[in-house]
């Protein structure tokens, strides 16, 4: 089935709804993002994200090698408009880059103290989402501790804990792998490295 | 668990939406969605302006299911309206460029152009008439066929020149610089004190008619000697453009022609004193401004010396205290506040029944 652009993202909301409030809990898109066929370096389901987010009214920044044509692509698409990585309100890290994940995290606005909704949101695509015992997490939304593996090396946690010292301040993040696994971290939720 | 004192009800709730659905046909009626569209020009121009959504066949539709009910019409355009994507800005539109329907000057006789008088009920008596209760669809073809609108050929009415320019040709009006800032959007934030012009512009334009009304009357009624002279009012239907989504930069002529509204803009002049150098006192012509969507004269004269008001910062009037002024006039916060008081205040009324109890 093609992607439906009204119902196929109404679903991929729900679910990213979900996996934002009970952070930890994987949701999968493959379903909704199966029927795209656009070719580019973003992995199927990270085009299922654009449709969810991006509009005219939104800015956004995309990590990649590729990301002048990442880009471009994405301004046709949404009709959203590039801006710098300080000024985005949705910043798209690729597989390829995963390496400046932490760097990101001192670039990416956190909100003011009035308006902290004013802040980027972090599309991060992962090797794998996972619930294996690497991360711990708590906070809430999370009745006791729940796990999560992103298959990511683990400097980016010390540059989040940074980002979010101060609350209600901070970055909120989604994790995508290209097997449609959506697991997300607002920046209410603590992690422990290890069970 | 919820909230246990205000739990149940739903069957209730049902018979109560099904006893409303009767109230609006019990007369064995279906009242057109079209006869709405071609005959109440008025409240649909009343809706769409306080709604902020200018869609006459959406209104049309809005009236119907509120029964004609303004303030309720107007809040289901505003929760359909907030559903809407928004994806593209219109250019900037030039109401000196485009058509005019009617346009009237208070202050001067001879405007170039000519006094244009347009559709109004200015000039009628104000006699029911009781015709109207026999008409039939036959008399509305006669009407139409046997009316010729006059093609005055001499008057370009899309070439109008604006009134206020006769007074800064003169130098007799403030002059200020162009102000090109993006302007504030009311419909995506919180209003916050003290509030940019664009904003207060905004909220004036959607506020509900009869509050805008009163309280452009209650700033008249203490203005003294600084009474507004409406300069020029005039209802134009302006075009409107977008330019291509991913070349923003390009030429206004590949621009995409999406449409006409229809609007009522009123440019009031107020006078103010200046001191010059000479220590004498100047007299000086500022402008109070106002729109609305459709044909709203009254609302747009009124939200012009709101408009004024609200700048005189230093003023004792309620009137140029924004707060007041902004939250008062907006319909779905001051009906919605309203409304909320009848929703079960059990618990916080027995509370105080309690401490007045123990007083005894």
């Amino acid at each position: 089935m093609p992607f439906d652009k009204v119902h196929d993202t109404q679903q991929i909301y729900r679910k990213v709804l979900h996996a934002m409030s009970r952070p930890g809990e994987i949701s999968n898109i493959f379903s909704e993002v199966e029927g795209l066929t656009l070719q580019s370096a973003m992995l199927k389901p990270t085009v299922g994200f654009l449709y969810l987010l991006l509009d005219r009214e939104v800015g956004f920044h995309v990590v990649s090698r590729h990301a002048d044509e990442v880009s471009q692509l994405i301004a046709q698409l949404t009709y959203s408009k590039e801006t710098p990585i300080e000024e985005a309100d949705y910043i798209f890290v690729l597989q390829d880059a995963l390496g400046e994940l932490p760097a990101v995290f001192g670039k990416g606005k956190t909100g003011n103290l009035i308006d902290p909704q004013k802040s980027a949101t972090l599309i991060v695509e992962c090797p794998a989402v996972a619930n294996n015992q690497v991360l711990s997490l708590k906070g809430p939304g999370i009745k006791s501790e729940n796990f999560l593996d992103l298959g990511l090396s683990p400097e980016w946690l010390k540059a989040r804990a940074l980002a979010n010292s101060e609350y209600p301040l901070g970055i909120d993040m989604m994790f995508v792998d290209g097997m449609g696994a959506v697991a997300c971290l607002p920046r209410t939720s603590q992690i422990k490295e290890g069970a | 668990m919820g909230y246990v004192a205000v739990k149940g009800g739903t069957q209730a709730i049902e018979a109560s939406i099904e006893r409303l659905k009767f109230e609006r046909l019990k007369g064995q009626e279906v009242l057109d969605v079209e006869a709405i569209k071609s005959g109440m020009r008025g409240l649909i121009d009343q809706v769409m302006s306080e709604a902020s959504l200018y869609d006459v066949g959406l209104a049309a539709i809005a009236i119907k299911q509120a029964e004609g009910s303004a303030e309720e019409a107007v809040f289901l355009l505003r929760a359909f309206r907030s559903t809407l994507p928004r994806k593209h800005v219109t250019r900037v539109a030039d109401s000196a460029t485009a058509e005019v329907e009617r346009r009237i000057s208070a202050s001067f006789k001879d405007v170039p152009g000519g006094q244009i008088l347009g559709a109004s009920t200015d000039y009628t008596q104000r006699l029911i008439d009781f015709g109207l209760l026999s008409e039939t669809k036959a008399d509305a073809l006669n009407f139409l066929s046997n009316y010729r609108s006059e093609d005055s050929t001499s008057t370009d009415l899309g070439a109008l020149p604006k009134v206020v320019d006769y007074l800064r040709e003169e130098g007799l009006l403030v002059l200020f610089e162009d102000d090109d800032q993006e302007p504030d959007d009311v419909t995506k934030m919180n209003l916050e004190f003290p509030t940019s012009r664009s904003t207060r512009l905004q909220m004036l334009t959607r506020g509900q008619t009869g509050a805008v009304i009163s309280l452009g009357y209650s700033a008249l009624r203490t203005y003294g000697a600084a009474h507004p002279t409406v300069g020029e009012l005039r209802i134009a239907n302006i075009p409107l453009y977008i330019h291509h989504p991913l070349f923003e930069a390009c030429d206004e002529g590949e621009d995409y022609y999406i449409g006409d509204i229809k609007v009522t803009e009123v440019e009031s002049f107020i006078t103010t004193e200046q001191k010059n150098q000479l220590g004498k006192t100047d007299i000086q012509f500022s402008i109070g401004y106002g729109v609305a969507f459709g044909q709203n004269e009254t609302k747009a004269i009124a939200m012009s010396i709101l408009d004024k008001a609200l700048q005189m910062k230093d003023s004792p009037l309620p009137v140029s205290n924004e707060e007041f002024v902004l939250y008062s006039i907006d319909t779905v916060e001051s009906t919605g506040f309203i409304s909320h008081l009848k929703l079960p205040h059990y618990v916080t009324f027995q509370s105080k029944l309690d401490s007045a109890r123990k007083k005894v």
